[in-house]
């Protein structure tokens, strides 16, 4: 906006417009406003978890992990394995590492048993046919988290970033 | 997180919002207002708060939100500049019982807000009966009327 297109008043008011600041203000509100607006399409999008660009899937074999590429300090995010046609029993396994990062709220369904192997958390689950196994889980760090996480011996790689 | 920066940084935000919105923001309280007011409150709580509902934790954040609003409220006292960015500054939206549209347009104000703000300070039934209306920092707007 050029000065010419500001009114300018000659008051007998005591008054400190500050017609500058008010111009600069003007300015710096229109791109705080597309700021905000990019920000809920961005939210919208799944940017920062829960939408299509957080989502995220990785298929072995018969076996294929859903989780969120991005998500939110300390709010409950899922890790999810679907699979076809086992034949036996699933064992996910978890290196502490990762699990020292992210805390495990819940398991549905409930694990058959678990136990603590070389650096990693084992979770066995009994079961034949199609089954879909889901991790509630809240992440406790903020920033990159990696983790390699292991289903009847296939290994599936993920990263997360984590919005504060 | 931490209490400390989980308050600085709903304040901070909470302000730069408001600030972006315009003075008019909170001085208006219309019913839709008034909602996205509670909303936001409601919000900013869950976010400061947490899972700690420890009274520890709510000495913390009311130490912290008072005492920011402190550090803010020297800084104004000491710096001109950072008065007027975070409070902003009066501006003349009508002279002479003339408006002045472009700076009524960027304020977000209409004829019938300095109208309704005319009725209600001085009881004054037209625009050419207000010698000056200002937009004050606040959001309000004072009516100066047209001496006779």
């Amino acid at each position: 906006m050029t000065k010419k297109a500001f009114e300018i008043v000659k008051t007998d008011l005591e008054i400190q417009e500050h017609l500058d600041a008010h111009k600069t203000g003007f300015i710096v509100q229109k791109f705080g406003i597309v700021f905000i607006i990019g920000l809920v399409v961005a939210a919208a999008l799944g940017v920062f978890g829960d939408g299509i660009l957080s989502k995220r899937s990785d298929a072995k074999g018969d076996i294929l992990l859903e989780y969120e590429r991005f998500y939110r300090h300390e709010a409950r995010m899922e890790l999810s394995f679907v699979m076809v046609n086992v034949a036996n029993d699933a064992e996910i396994s978890f290196p502490n590492q990762y699990l020292k990062d992210v805390r495990v709220e819940s398991i549905i369904p409930e694990p058959n048993s678990t136990r603590i192997e070389r650096d990693k958390v084992h979770y066995s689950f009994e079961g034949k046919g199609n089954m879909r196994i889901t991790f509630y889980m809240v992440p406790r760090k903020m920033g990159t988290l990696n983790g390699s996480i292991d289903l009847n011996g296939h290994s599936f790689s993920l990263s997360h970033f984590i919005f504060p | 997180m931490n209490p400390v920066v989980r308050g600085l940084a709903v304040y901070l935000f909470v302000f730069i919002v408001f600030r972006i919105m315009g003075k008019r923001t909170l001085a208006e309280i219309t019913t839709f207002d008034a909602i996205l007011l509670l909303i936001i409150s409601e919000t900013t709580t869950d976010a400061l708060i947490g899972e700690d509902y420890s009274l520890m934790a709510c000495f913390i954040m009311v130490c912290t939100l008072v005492g920011t609003d402190y550090i803010f409220s020297k800084i104004k006292e000491h710096s001109q500049w950072f008065h007027i960015a975070s409070e902003g500054a009066p501006l003349v939206i009508v002279e002479n019982g003339k408006p002045l549209k472009k700076r009524m347009k960027k304020s977000r104000v209409d004829e019938q807000d300095v109208l309704e703000a005319a009725r209600s300070l001085h009881g004054l039934e037209r625009m050419n009966q207000v010698k000056y209306a200002v937009l004050e920092r606040d959001g309000s707007i004072s009516v100066i009327p047209e001496t006779r």
